[in-house]
């Protein structure tokens, strides 16, 4: 099984909807998928079909059994477990990231874990093999947090596979391409892509689906087919 | 009524009845007032009506048959119907119809009878087909059978035995071939056993023309060497005129011309007989080790829009920033060049004098920079980004490599192109020679150096003292000198840069008027014959680069020489009809099926005659003064980027070959006189003869076709392009899309879907050059279903580099040049010719100036009224009752 950890450096930084365009890149090309919400918004079924008013998640539930008969699989086949409404204290993201190896397909399957900002990568039972995105904007705070983050990583030394991807990016922004191009000289962990800044990718969610569905035609689709064939290259490289 | 007209009444009262004789006064006065016939006329008519119709019943219903049926007869009979012109008409028609089957068939008939004899073309056809798969097919098998080794243990021994190294039996074996060669050419023949020996060679190498493989090739070249050489031993011992001083005179001059042909011939086999296409080599992994590299970019009066492009794209050259240096070599010192170079930041020289044009310029660079290598680009060339790490490579593999050059290729029509209008769909001129002979001189270790992208060790440069500045090509001279001095040069066929061809067809012309008197003086002055330091390929390959610019005199020859025959009845070539057919058609035809094989994807068949045909005239007078005295003349800057804001018709350049045409159409029409009124017992040579001038007016339509200047549009060119790039619309969206072509203010593009634009839109063109994007505001100027075009204004210079960086400086941007085109066709080439000549003849009438108006005007109705006269086939349906 494949894990990636999907967060946001800080909260807004289009976390879930890169999660979303994700997780059905990489359904187009005939992988198994299932998206895991972690974060108390519990919004990716917004972008992934689920109607509005269904609340319930994993989190209303006491243990992973009874919370399984909250996966819903969308119109493409990703197979995704909403957060819900956290009404449950007993049960903690540990334990679904931990059962999710308990289901049936998982050996060659990807899990996408859609995680809130607040919570730090270390908590999270991380495995050599794991890749963590952390998803930033080009700006000048994510600047910043990047080079605590890093600093971060370095002191607690981890152990699996991190980088910082870029989300939103928009070229016309001189100060967007110098910041970019600065992290991509000079910054470790540097994911060697970036998601364009794309209207498509807003619009989808309004009709409750993703850009990869809503526009091929836009740049958004190729953005996420490239970062979805890295993450396969990345696994790739894992098992070999 | 008049007394005379009351005195015939009267004495027509007393022979006929009073109704007759009111009916020839009412067709009198009929005849002679509205018919304007005159007064007897008129009188006697009416007589001979009366007179017929004693034997034909002529009612109303008859004369409508009978005008009917003349009309259907004689359908082009004017009217008034008693003309000169019209009594030819009718005895024209009247024999066409007394001595020809007219009967006019059914429709349905018609066609079924063309359908059938289409059927039997068409099988025919494929019976022809199938036979020449056949025959090539089992020149494969057989080919092939011959090539795979046989396993058997015998043959092995043998193939592997000592002997085969042995130096006497190679010697031995090589005087074998010679003197069987020499056999094959010097035994004369009789005409059956030469028929038959031509054509055996001719269907050895029809077959194998397809066949793969060098040993074909070279085959090939073998049978057409044998073919030729006969041809022309033929020709010395057989077929001079003795008698006649005239014909002998002319007939040597042809049989010098014939001999030029064969050398060049025989030395360009030479030269292309194994092209080496060499390959890149790989840099050390550590840059540190990379040595220096300064850029000359010399001008001299080229507009700073040119000059820009380039020296971006030099700047963005990849190359440690530290050891490239760029220089804009101005001879024109002009102030907005130096403020330019200053604001990029590259350097700027100029110096006091210009002596010596562009060598003396880059020579006196040479004094002031450091770096260790020196690439040249001449200011309209753009590099592309990868242009040092395929090229230096050579370098540091081998220390006696003194220079790389790479191809010349132009994103803009050349004058051929642009004004015949093939531009992409046949290759141009420069091709053979960057495509092939660069190729085959690689193989020689003899490439030449073309001025322009390519790069120099400096130490070889200094050990020859600098560029070679005598003559007026100091490129070919200086390369030749450095391989006088045991330096090597290499060539690699991968385009790395691109820049404008000549924009009009006088300052092409020009240009190689120049390259022509350049490599004449080198030819006079450092003769590549003599001299020490080269070996005899090189000095074969060099002596083969000149004698292409000796083709003046030879080609002037070609196209008039069956002339000589023609008007002065002159036997140039002294043999009989079937003796000349059987050594001419079979050796050219030989010769070019070889040609096609070879230059196949590089140069089409029958272009080359075309393009040395429009040549031939200016290069004939500075070659030949150039030999005579190489230092008079002096050197002309090609003029570059443009614009040709009309069609119009260069009637200065081509006057050469209109004369030549006027001399063949005239001969021409004289030969079809001769060939009615003439001796008959010269018709056959006759015929061979209008046949060579017919294909020589076929050749020359071509060369006046391209003086037609077209107009261009455009002040900069469209370059076609295929690779992705992105727009952001002001909405937000990003749409990925493709770009098909772009120039340096626009680019074109084509989306996935059909797209909402509007023309004024503004949009962000997003395009990537390695990890970085770039994006540029553009408006929307056009568009259409799928495709739209933007124009980038007000670029500050930050951008434009960008932009540059982008497009012009991609590695890849001109790699796709040479796989545009397919192989050689021969027929498909000349009906290409073909046309193209019959469009120069037409562009001669358009363009024609206003005093010869009237002349082509009349000589246009006089031709009309001509083939008016001529009888017509009855077409009208017509149903006899």
């Amino acid at each position: 099984m494949k894990k990636i950890f999907v967060k946001g450096i800080k909260g807004g930084t289009g976390t879930t909807s890169v999660v979303a365009n994700l997780a059905c890149a990489l359904r187009k090309s005939h992988e198994t998928v299932y998206v895991i919400d972690l974060d108390p918004k519990s919004d990716i079924g917004l972008h992934l079909g689920l109607a509005w008013d269904h609340l319930l998640g994993w989190s209303d539930y006491a243990d992973f059994a009874s919370a399984s008969e909250q996966f819903h699989q969308d119109n493409d086949g990703v197979t995704f477990l909403p957060y819900g409404s956290g009404s449950n204290t007993k049960s903690s993201f540990k334990d679904i990231i931990n059962h999710c190896q308990q289901l049936h397909d998982s050996d060659d399957a990807w899990f996408l874990f859609d995680c809130p900002a607040h919570i730090n990568a270390l908590e999270y039972p991380l495995d050599p093999e794991d890749i963590f995105l952390e998803v930033i904007n080009c700006d000048a705070i994510c600047h910043s947090l990047m080079y605590k983050q890093l600093n971060f990583l370095k002191q607690s030394g981890s152990s699996w596979q991190h980088y910082f991807l870029t989300n939103r990016f928009n070229s016309a922004s001189e100060l967007e391409s110098d910041l970019l191009q600065l992290w991509q000289s000079e910054l470790p962990l540097f994911a060697p892509l970036y998601i364009n800044k794309d209207e498509a990718i807003m619009e989808a969610t309004a009709f409750r689906n993703v850009a990869i569905n809503c526009a091929p035609y836009s740049v958004a689709n190729d953005d996420f087919e490239t970062l979805a064939g890295w993450l396969v290259s990345r696994a790739n490289n894992n098992e070999s | 009524m008049k007394l005379p007209e009351r005195i015939i009444k009267t004495c027509l009262g007393f022979l006929f009845t009073k109704k007759i004789t009111r009916f020839v006064f009412f067709k009198f006065h009929g005849y002679f007032n509205q018919h304007k016939i005159s007064l007897l006329g008129a009188f006697i008519l009416p007589f001979l009506v009366l007179f017929l119709s004693l034997f034909i019943k002529l009612d109303k219903n008859r004369k409508n048959l009978i005008k009917q049926k003349l009309k259907y007869f004689y359908p082009h009979v004017t009217r008034p119907v008693v003309t000169p012109s019209n009594c030819v008409r009718i005895v024209l028609q009247s024999i066409y119809l007394a001595l020809f089957n007219t009967t006019t068939t059914s429709q349905a008939q018609i066609s079924y009878e063309q359908r059938k004899t289409w059927r039997k073309i068409k099988h025919s056809l494929r019976i022809l087909r199938l036979v020449d798969k056949k025959l090539v097919r089992a020149f494969k098998r057989l080919w092939l059978f011959a090539k795979t080794n046989p396993s058997a243990e015998s043959y092995q021994r043998i193939s592997k035995a000592e002997i085969w190294n042995n130096r006497i039996l190679k010697i031995a074996f090589f005087t074998i071939l010679i003197f069987a060669v020499a056999v094959f050419v010097t035994v004369p023949f009789s005409i059956e056993a030469q028929a038959v020996f031509i054509s055996l060679l001719l269907i050895v190498a029809y077959s194998l023309r397809r066949v793969e493989g060098q040993m074909a090739t070279i085959t090939m070249i073998t049978l057409a060497v044998t073919t030729s050489t006969r041809y022309l031993w033929w020709r010395y011992t057989d077929t001079l005129n003795w008698d006649d001083p005239v014909a002998l005179a002319l007939g040597i001059g042809l049989l010098l011309a014939e001999s030029y042909a064969w050398l060049v011939l025989i030395l360009g086999f030479f030269q292309t007989i194994n092209p080496l296409k060499r390959k890149p080599l790989p840099l050390n992994e550590d840059t540190s080790t990379w040595p220096t590299v300064d850029i000359y970019i010399p001008t001299y009066n080229e507009p700073l829009s040119v000059v820009k492009p380039t020296t971006i794209a030099a700047q963005s050259i990849d190359w440690p920033a530290d050891k490239l240096n760029i220089y804009i070599l101005d001879d024109g010192k002009r102030p907005e060049f130096a403020e330019f170079a200053r604001q990029i930041g590259v350097g700027y020289l100029t110096r006091s004098d210009n002596n010596h044009a562009k060598a003396g310029n880059m020579n006196q660079a040479m004094k002031v920079t450091q770096g260790e290598y020196i690439a040249i680009f001449d200011c309209d060339h753009i590099p592309a980004r990868s242009f040092l790490q395929m090229t230096m490579g050579q370098f540091l593999n081998d220390s006696k490599v003194c220079l790389v050059q790479t191809p010349h290729h132009f994103f803009s029509a050349d004058p051929f192109e642009r004004n015949l209008k093939n531009h992409r769909k046949i290759p141009n001129e420069n091709m053979l020679f960057y495509g092939l002979i660069q190729d085959g001189n690689d193989m020689w270790d003899a490439t030449f150096f073309c001025g322009s992208c390519a790069v120099l060790r400096r130490s070889a440069l200094e050990e020859i003292g600098g560029f070679a500045v005598e003559t007026v090509t100091e490129d070919a001279h200086t390369a030749l000198r450095m391989q006088r001095a045991g330096y090597k040069t290499t060539y690699i066929n991968i385009p790395q840069a691109a820049g404008l061809a000549t924009d009009s067809l006088s300052a092409h012309v020009g240009q190689r008027i120049r390259w022509a008197r350049g490599m004449a003086q080198i030819f006079r002055l450092d003769n590549p014959l003599f001299g020490k330091g080269l070996n005899i390929a090189q000095r074969l390959c060099y002596l083969n680069a000149m004698l292409h610019f000796l083709s003046g005199i030879p080609r002037i020859v070609f196209l008039t020489a069956p002339l000589a025959l023609i008007y002065f009845n002159a036997q140039i070539i002294y043999a009989p009809f079937v003796a000349i057919f059987l050594y001419i058609v079979p050796t050219l035809l030989q010769v070019k099926i070889t040609n096609s094989r070879i230059q196949g994807k590089y140069r089409y068949s029958f272009w080359g005659e075309v393009y040395e045909s429009v040549l031939a005239w200016y290069i004939l007078k500075p070659t030949t003064v150039a030999l005579i005295n190489p230092n008079k003349g002096k050197f002309n800057v090609t003029e570059k980027g443009g614009l040709n804001d009309t069609d119009h018709y260069d009637w200065t350049i081509s006057r050469p070959y209109i004369i030549l045409l006027l001399i063949n159409v005239i001969g021409m029409t004289y030969g079809v006189f001769r060939l009615f009124f003439g001796d008959t017992s010269q018709i056959g040579v006759l015929i061979i003869s209008m046949l060579w001038a017919s294909y020589n007016v076929i050749i020359l339509g071509a060369a006046v076709a391209v003086a037609a200047e077209a107009k261009q549009v455009r002040s900069s060119h469209r370059i076609k392009a295929n690779f992705p790039a992105a727009i952001r619309l002001a909405n937000g969206h990003t749409i990925k899309v493709k770009i098909t072509d772009y120039s340096d203010n626009g680019v074109g593009l084509e989306t996935e879907h059909s797209h909402l634009c509007r023309v004024n839109d503004k949009v962000e063109l997003l395009m990537s050059r390695g990890f970085k994007q770039y994006s540029f505001a553009t408006y929307i100027c056009n568009t259409r279903d799928k495709q739209l075009g933007l124009t980038l204004r007000d670029l500050d210079l930050e951008k434009q580099k960008a932009f540059i960086q982008c497009t012009f400086s991609r590695a890849d941007a001109w790699l796709d040049w040479q796989e545009n085109f397919k192989h050689d066709k021969p027929s498909y080439s000349f009906s290409n010719v073909f046309y193209t000549s019959l469009r120069g003849f037409k562009n001669l009438i358009f363009h024609a100036p206003n005093e010869l108006r009237p002349v082509i005007v009349f000589v246009s109705q006089v031709l009309y009224f001509v083939a008016s006269l001529l009888p017509k086939k009855p077409t009208k349906a017509f149903k006899p009752s």
